[in-house]
């Protein structure tokens, strides 16, 4: 039955995630400015020219041909109005112009299609390469992050809706939201300038994924060489998830406790313990389901600032990159890998709520 | 009590990670702001690739950084340089000892494929390729393979430095089944409709059109003491020395690869690098910021092992405005914004004092060039005030007025520059202060990157902050301030110049000798400094903090500001 | 409305912190709102450059120190909490809105109650289109070109008339056609959540960059930025809320006796979500505020004399020893975030307590 939903659902899905990738792919292009019309027309400035303006226009006009942007975006679009369209009212008229297949959409489609995000204009590489390579890099920390915040989110919460520790609860609360309100710039700052300061104290070292002496070691060496790069960006991640993740957690443990059939429970004699556990935290998980489906691509979008802090290379720091240098291939295959873990992650979120909650007979089905 | 046993465990598991990687003495490691885009030598876009790339390959010329000089690398001296006519000649020999890595000689049959590498079509070359555009042809001398002659169009003074100015790249590795042997190089000047179907570049282009080019080590193999050992994208870059590399034996102080292992660590943010530099992570940290680096001087702990450095740089940051809007028309109004200018807390307050007030576009510490006998603006409200009455604004309760072709229009200024640049920020910020006092309203605009250049070409700007990259041998300021470069689109952004300053300008670049050239460089500066258009405000100065294991480290006002093959593990 | 004062005159009576916590965000609002008049001696973008990072308590007429340009951190805090929440209740009270209405309206109608004639689906797909080139595009264009404004009236207007005549002939039309007057099912909630996912897909700063490349930046351009992207979150969360409530009893019981839908949907399911709407419209607001500041570590969204929390913080990237930089904004963050958790958090116990 639920495999059976969940067919059903990524079936329907497949139609408004090709709209949603059209779109995506479109709205790129908004952005003004092309991939080397910086270095190329507005070169720095300086004593001299590296080469006339002729020039540089030439070589920018090859680098347009051979990276299509030259094409039209669409198979169709509106002609601009000249501005002596305005004499005669003819501005009203949309002028439509029909382009045919050699658009840069039927291209980039036609190669989606089949299996390939295109190839970087920045690096010449494929694009899925440098997003999977990137996504690697990121994925274990955050994946480690977010195990370790929700056990301690369901930890936090589970001994804060005990009856007999009120003041733990408190304490607990406020410490939380202090934590929630530090932004997460200043919260890794904190942590750096704590923990990997010669000032303060120097447990790890303060930046990236390893200097690259751990290459000849293999397997549990390996970890344990690179283990101590991990920690900082982990500890960062699990503080700033934790406020979020319990509060929901707490709050919808509380309401399920407060119902008719824990009341029941109650009655019969169970176990404070056994009651949380057994019945009021399967209803608490419901809302948490949303929350973690929202946590889920954020596995392989990973996180700017922490990224950028920690010297990471992760899918953050990659879509920047290329959203400055106008690296469109990059960028809308990082949007469309995003969008496609975000969906699979919304119908699994739907679906889990069905096996969660079976007095949901769900209709978005 | 079990959840006690299990905190204390991990908690010494904690600090057992405490162990400082080991490090090896002769390996340098330096940190990269940002990950070059690619290491293709014939389409780098970026500073960090020029810096990776010249310890790969080599180029015929180059800027020793010991004493900022244009110095013979692959070349065995500086190029023969002769006008005729319509054509300049340059001539060069490649040193007798120059060898790639398989042993073979440097000859100028690889300069040529070089060349047609950098000018053909169809290949990933539209980064270097504008830069010799220049040189139409090469002439191979018959009697001596290293020897040959570049043929140019006409002469402009940067030629020489351009001329030099590209990564020679070995044919034999690059090419090895002679694709472009057959065409000619004068063909890549004239007929490159044709050379689009020519076969044999088809099958080069899709040869050299695929990652490797840019990335690999295999590949990517100069002439330089150094090979690509691996690029771990995102994270570092690491070189090692090659063994009896011929430099070594050539005696020039400028060809060099001294340490063993260089390690480039791409590490973005400033504080992380800060920190990583006094975790003693880090060998060479560059652009530090001031207040930290007055810190970094007082910290005794560091400096027993690290020298700090504040060569006089070759960028400025200046302020342009746009001379063809009707308000600024008036040498007289531009003036007084001029006197509106706090140079000298922009210098304080942004830089530290890291910096040297200049009058003009050519650095203070060319001291043949710099026009000693002007002075700058500074701040003068007073001065500023006259001057505006006397182009005609009258001061009201809100602000100053003037008819504008009939309309009355209000002094406003708006400051454009590069969003998240800190220290151009701040000098808007003050001048919006300074101006404040007079009543003109200021308006900030922060652009982002691609955004702030186009509205610069497209000339929709009223003033701007920026920076300029300068160097102590080649000037040619016509692209900035020639009236040719001035039309909607060019390079000349804020309408400076007349016919007058196009004369300077040239005679500039025709100069023969550096008196007559300081001459007009001097009345250049003048000019410039009366017109208030394109205003240069000041001079930086490094600051880079340097392991004190090192000797022989270059440091220099020309980026990478350090020669990092050149260091030495001293006594 | 009435219940939630009564609420409030209730914790006011029996919490005590829920007393201090109001009584902070009271002062604080009656403080923002008379910033303007307060008799500072100096505003909150005056550079006093000879006074650069000055340590808090060193200085008399500076109590909490100075930035890197020399402006007061006291000051800067005060105007900085009066911008942030300036900034940050509008927005989330638009998005929570929005968010609302439209997640009860997913989770209410589902995909298979929600109709449609023909005629009315046809209409509104085609002035979809005619708006958007007539009522957007075509002004946007005028604009570039600095035509005179007469036309982008004539634009608005001709768009407008076409949608008109199109109503008019649809309508002329399902007399002759009774097709058009067929009733479609629309699957609003597939449609809604699907919305959402393309909005939440988009990176964020993908959507400031393409803004900012045709406005510069503006507190009003990210205000809007932020309403656009910020009411997911409450709609799908009152989508969820609402899927739950639509199998109580209760709830079925009034659909049955055939009672209205906007009562079923005002006077019954609404009050029931209101608890979880107030705790994510609480943490929308935090999370607004760190936001913003977080904007300016990377340097974009905001104008660089607006004063803020954020643009105090990132002092700090250029001299990490500037501690007072952060902790004064950044307690301040702190601690209004906190007073507005625990109002929040007292009113959800009590809303629990009651049901």
């Amino acid at each position: 039955m639920v495999l059976h939903q969940l067919f059903k659902r990524l079936l329907y899905a497949i139609p408004t995630l090709w709209i949603m990738v059209s779109l995506i792919f479109l709205l790129s292009r908004v952005l003004p400015g092309a991939f080397g019309e910086q270095q190329l027309l507005m070169a720095d400035e300086s004593f001299y020219g590296k080469g006339s303006a002729q020039q540089r226009t030439a070589a920018y006009e090859q680098l347009l041909n051979r990276t299509n942007q030259q094409l039209p975006l669409f198979y169709i679009s509106i002609a601009p109005i000249l501005p002596s369209a305005t004499a005669d009212y003819s501005y009203l008229l949309p002028d439509f112009e029909w382009h045919g297949s050699q658009n840069q959409y039927h291209l980039w489609a036609s190669q989606l299609l089949k299996g390939s995000l295109g190839v970087s204009f920045a690096s010449n590489r494929a694009v899925a390469d440098s997003i999977l390579e990137a996504a690697g890099n990121t994925i274990w920390i955050l994946l480690a992050s977010m195990v370790a915040a929700i056990a301690l989110a369901l930890v936090l919460s589970i001994s804060m809706v005990q009856h007999n520790r009120t003041h733990w609860r408190r304490f607990i609360l406020s410490f939380l939201i202090v934590l929630d309100s530090l932004p997460l710039f200043v919260l890794s700052l904190l942590l750096l300038l704590l923990l990997a300061n010669p000032d303060a104290l120097q447990i790890f070292p303060a930046f990236g994924l390893s200097y690259g002496e751990s290459a000849g070691l293999t397997g549990f060496q390996k970890i344990a060489y690179d283990l101590p790069y991990f920690i900082l960006p982990i500890l960062t991640l699990v503080l700033a998830e934790i406020p979020y993740l319990t509060n929901q957690l707490y709050n919808a443990l509380n309401t399920s406790l407060q119902s008719d059939y824990i009341r029941t429970a109650r009655a019969k004699g169970l176990s404070e313990r056994t009651i949380i556990l057994k019945h009021a935290l399967r209803n608490a998980l419901l809302p948490v389901i949303t929350v973690l489906s929202d946590l889920l691509p954020v596995l392989v979008a990973g996180t700017i600032i922490i990224e950028t802090i920690f010297a990471i290379p992760g899918v953050g720091r990659l879509l920047v990159s290329s959203v400055l240098a106008r690296d469109f291939p990059v960028i809308v295959g990082i949007v469309v890998v995003i969008a496609l873990v975000k969906m699979l992650s919304h119908i699994l979120a739907d679906v889990l709520y069905t096996i969660a909650d079976p007095r949901i007979k769900h209709k978005a089905a | 009590m079990r959840n006690r046993y299990l905190f204390l465990i991990s908690f010494f598991l904690f600090f057992s990670f405490c162990s400082q990687p080991h490090r090896q003495p002769d390996e340098v490691r330096v940190r990269l702001e940002t990950e070059p885009q690619t290491l293709n030598p014939v389409n780098y876009t970026d500073q960090a690739a020029n810096q990776i790339l010249n310890l790969l390959f080599q180029s015929l010329l180059s800027a020793d950084l010991a004493d900022d000089q244009l110095k013979p690398v692959l070349a065995k001296e500086l190029p023969l340089i002769e006008q005729k006519d319509t054509v300049t000649l340059i001539t060069y020999e490649i040193r007798e000892e120059a060898k790639w890595a398989d042993g073979s000689p440097v000859t100028a049959t690889d300069v040529a494929f070089t060349l047609k590498v950098l000018k053909a079509p169809l290949l990933q070359n539209e980064q270097i390729k504008p830069q010799v555009a220049f040189i139409h042809d090469l002439k191979p001398d018959p009697k001596n393979k290293r020897r040959f002659t570049l043929i140019c169009e006409e002469f402009t003074p940067e030629m020489e430095l351009l001329s030099g100015d590209f990564f020679i790249l070995p044919a034999y590795l690059f090419d090895p089944e002679n694709l472009l042997q057959p065409i000619p190089l004068a063909a890549f000047t004239n007929s490159l409709s044709k050379l689009q179907n020519n076969n044999n570049l088809k099958a080069f282009a899709a040869r050299f059109n695929i990652p490797e080019y840019s990335n690999n080590g295999a590949v990517l193999q100069g002439s330089a003491g150094y090979t690509l050992e691996k690029w771990v994208p995102g994270q570092y870059i690491t070189l090692n020395q090659k063994q009896n590399w011929w430099g070594n034996n050539t005696g020039a102080t400028n060809l060099t690869a001294n340490p063993e292992r260089i390690i480039l660590q791409v590490i973005p943010d400033n504080n992380t690098a800060l920190l990583a530099l006094k975790n003693r992570q880090l060998d060479v940290l560059e652009d530090i910021p001031a207040t930290e680096f007055n810190q970094l001087k007082t910290n005794k702990d560091f400096i027993e092992d690290y020298n700090l450095y504040t060569p006089q740089a070759y960028s400025a940051v200046y302020t342009g405005i746009n001379s063809r809007l009707p308000k600024f028309k008036d040498k007289a109004t531009r003036q007084a914004i001029a006197y509106l200018m706090d140079v000298a807390n922009f210098i304080k307050v942004t830089q530290l004092d890291y910096a040297t007030p200049t009058v003009g576009i050519v650095p203070p510490n060319l001291k043949k060039y710099y026009n000693n006998k002007l002075q700058p603006y500074t701040l003068n409200p007073t001065k500023a005030t006259n001057l505006l009455k006397s182009s005609g604004w009258v001061q009201r309760n809100d602000g100053w007025y003037r008819k504008e072709n009939g309309k009355e229009q209000k002094l406003t200024i708006t400051v454009s520059y590069k969003a998240g640049d800190n220290v151009i920020e701040s000098t808007a910020l003050i001048f919006q202060q300074s101006a404040a006092k007079l009543n003109i309203p200021v308006q900030l605009q922060a652009e982002e990157g691609s955004m702030f250049t186009k509205n610069m070409r497209n000339q929709a700007f009223e003033l701007f902050f920026r920076t300029l990259n300068g160097n102590p041998f080649a000037f040619n300021f016509s692209p900035l301030l020639h009236t040719s470069y001035a039309e909607m689109g060019g390079t000349n952004y804020t309408g400076f110049g007349n016919t007058d300053t196009d004369a300077l300008l040239n005679n500039i670049n025709k100069a023969t000798t550096t008196d007559e050239k300081a001459i007009h460089l001097k009345e250049l500066q003048r000019v410039m400094l009366d017109e208030a258009t394109f205003l240069v405000l000041y001079y930086q100065k490094e600051r880079l903090a340097i392991h004190n294991r090192f000797d022989n480290v270059k440091v220099s006002g020309l980026s990478p500001n350090y020669d990092v093959s050149a260091f030495t593990l001293s006594k | 409305m009435r219940k939630l004062l009564q609420d409030i005159t209730y914790l006011w009576q029996y919490k005590w912190s829920f007393k201090l916590a109001l009584t902070y965000l009271g002062v604080l609002l009656l403080a923002i709102l008379a910033l303007p008049f307060l008799p500072f001696s100096f505003g909150p973008n005056e550079l006093h450059l000879s006074k650069v990072y000055l340590k808090p308590f060193s200085d008399a007429t500076h109590l909490f120190g100075t930035d890197q340009l020399g402006r007061d951190v006291l000051v800067n805090s005060l105007y900085g909490a009066r911008n942030g929440l300036f900034l940050a209740i509008p927005v989330m009270l638009i998005a929570s809105f929005f968010g609302t209405g439209i997640g009860v309206i997913a989770g209410y109608f589902g995909n298979n109650t929600f109709q449609v004639r023909l005629k009315s689906l046809l209409w509104f797909i085609l002035t979809l289109a005619v708006v958007s080139y007539y009522v957007v595009y075509l002004p946007i264009q005028l604009n570039e070109l600095d035509q005179p404004v007469k036309h982008i009236y004539t634009s608005w207007a001709v768009g407008i008339a076409i949608s008109a005549i199109l109503w008019f002939i649809l309508r002329m039309a399902a007399y002759w056609w009774p097709l058009l007057q067929k009733p479609i099912l629309i699957p609003l909630d597939g449609s809604i959540l699907r919305v959402i996912e393309l909005i939440t897909s988009l990176p964020k700063l993908l959507v400031l960059i393409a803004v900012a490349a045709f406005a510069p930046p503006s507190v009003v351009l990210l205000s809007a930025i932020f309403v656009f992207t910020y009411w997911t979150g409450t709609a799908r969360l009152a989508r969820a809320e609402m899927l739950r409530i639509r199998q109580l009893p209760y709830l079925e019981a009034a659909i049955s006796t055939g009672m209205p839908t906007h009562r079923i949907l005002f006077k019954e399911a609404v009050p029931n979500l209101l608890t979880p709407v107030i705790v994510a419209f609480v943490f929308g607001i935090g999370g607004l505020l760190t936001i913003e500041s977080t904007l300016s570590f990377l340097g974009i969204g905001l104008p660089a004399d607006f004063p803020s929390w954020g643009r105090t913080i990132s002092g700090i990237r250029s001299n990490l020893s500037a501690w007072w930089l952060v902790t004064f904004p950044g307690g301040f963050l702190a601690i209004t975030v906190l007073a507005l958790q625990i109002c929040s958090y007292h009113i959800v116990r009590l809303n629990q307590f009651k049901a």
